[in-house]
């Protein structure tokens, strides 16, 4: 797990009017990676993850993904990068969301193609056919020509999984994956990331499944407040917590 | 009874359908102008445009807030004096989409609204440009859910149209009237216009269930709408 990271972060910050939401945080991830970020509700998760693809435009710090800068300060004054370079960007660090957020009005394979060939501009057969690959990867092969409204949550699940594949990325962000599922239908999911993981590729999860984390994870980052509180492998962070939040956090989380 | 199958009708039909021919080119032509309209509109007031989407939310204001028949005939009879001559048909045209166009706007802005925010996240997620969410993600599924309430709008807009005889369109009212005018058969000649409107318009609202079934997915299609079309195949 060595090698330049793909994606690197410094002092990323984010404000909603007068409420700081982040507050300088520093991140790396190196291929092959499985980062998770936990910590409490409104800790700011979810918002680093949206910062990284730009859903949500950071107020400063800088990012570098893949040799491209997004972001940075220029003598103080934060600058974000082209349209058209964070648009590249986000086609190479899909996102998997909390409520899935399949193309409703399109069959499971349409979702699939609908990056490869509209955004990629690959030959639609050739998109076809891998995501035809894909979905059976899934275990979906014979759900191709459903409509979202006709899946359960874990099948959509599995399918949005197979869309942020399609677009042969260099890194998956996962937020809060499992969250919106019945508890029967989390393993699913859950079995699915892990093979991934088992793949070796690069993906940030933002989960509470803390079982799950700590099986996977090549490192963890307890976000709170803002920031990151504290950072480490997996055994650290769960047995060996330094800081009071995250002592406080895990003992909540283990009831 | 007699007099009116054989005698009044074939008379009289052919020239009231020639005004009905005029009714359908206004509302057809109209109604597509009226939907640029609408959803330009709608699109630059979700896109809060300074200055233009200002303008836009005046433009709906005033031309909801004033009768049809007022905005027709101010386009018609005072435009002249600063120069703009329009032909009737033409004056009917912009009179009505300019006020359906108003309309369509708020029908537009709405469907686009109740789109769940989470459609344009996976759209740029996977790097499609604004454009192409709107034209790929957004817009397929806020049709779909506006086209009953633009199907609605065109119904009325053909009915709505018989207002242009005002300024000397000979559409199909017109033509009944200038009938009436030479035979005083104003109830005869009134009830074929009424029944020509209303064929017009049953056979818009079937044409405009119809599509809006195509839109939608087959699963949640009624089975009888699968049933009919099987059964035409057959």
């Amino acid at each position: 797990m060595t090698g330049a990271p793909v994606l690197s972060v410094r002092g990323l910050a984010k404000q909603f009017g007068a409420t700081k939401v982040l507050n300088g945080v520093d991140l790396d991830v190196t291929p092959g990676e499985v980062t998770f970020l936990i910590g409490p509700s409104g800790g700011g998760k979810s918002t680093v993850l949206r910062c990284l693809n730009f859903l949500e435009t950071p107020t400063a710090g800088e990012i570098a993904f893949d040799g491209q800068r997004l972001c940075h300060e220029d003598g103080g004054v934060f600058q974000a990068a082209r349209e058209s370079v964070l648009r590249e960007a986000r086609s190479h660090m899909p996102m998997v969301f909390q409520h899935f957020n399949l193309f409703t009005h399109r069959t499971a394979l349409e979702n699939v193609i609908e990056g490869p060939v509209i955004v990629q501009k690959r030959p639609r057969a050739e998109a076809i056919e891998e995501g035809r690959a894909l979905l059976k990867r899934v275990g979906l092969a014979e759900r191709a020509d459903y409509y979202p409204g006709q899946l359960s949550g874990g099948q959509k699940q599995r399918v949005a999984i197979a869309r942020a594949l399609a677009m042969r990325p260099k890194l998956i962000l996962f937020d809060e994956p499992t969250s919106a599922l019945d508890p029967e239908l989390v393993s699913e999911v859950l079995d699915l990331i892990r093979e991934l993981a088992e793949e070796g590729r690069t993906m940030i999860v933002v989960s509470h499944e803390m079982m799950f984390a700590k099986r996977l994870a090549g490192r963890v980052h307890f976000i709170a407040g803002g920031r990151i509180e504290e950072s480490g492998t997996p055994q650290a962070i769960f047995d060996d917590p330094k800081s009071d939040r995250l002592k406080a956090f895990i003992r909540s989380i283990l009831h | 009874m007699v007099e009116f199958f054989f005698v009044l009708i074939p008379e009289h039909f052919p020239f009231l359908l020639e005004g009905a021919l005029i009714t359908l080119q206004l509302s057809i032509l109209s109604m597509a102008a009226a939907v640029v309209i609408g959803l330009g509109v709608a699109l630059i007031r979700l896109a809060k445009v300074p200055i233009l989407s200002k303008l836009c939310a005046a433009y709906v204001e005033v031309w909801r807030d004033v009768p049809l028949i007022v905005q027709l005939l101010v386009i018609f009879f005072t435009l002249p004096n600063i120069g703009i001559r329009l032909p009737g048909f033409w004056a009917g045209v912009l009179g009505l989409s300019l006020n359906i166009g108003a309309y369509l706007s708020e029908v537009f802005r709405a469907a686009i609204s109740s789109i769940d925010t989470g459609q344009r996240d996976a759209g740029l997620s996977i790097g499609m440009s604004r454009f192409t969410v709107y034209r790929r993600v957004i817009l397929p599924q806020a049709m779909r859910i506006a086209l009953p309430t633009l199907g609605g709008y065109f119904i009325s807009l053909l009915k709505d149209s018989s207002l242009v005889s005002f300024i000397a369109v000979n559409e199909l009212l017109r033509n009944g009237t200038i009938i009436i005018a030479n035979t005083f058969r104003s109830m005869e000649v009134y009830f074929m216009v009424a029944i020509i409107y209303f064929i017009m318009s049953f056979a818009a609202a079937r044409l405009v269930g119809w599509v809006e079934m195509k839109l939608t997915p087959a699963y949640l299609r009624p089975a009888a709408f699968d049933l009919r079309r099987r059964l035409r195949l057959a």
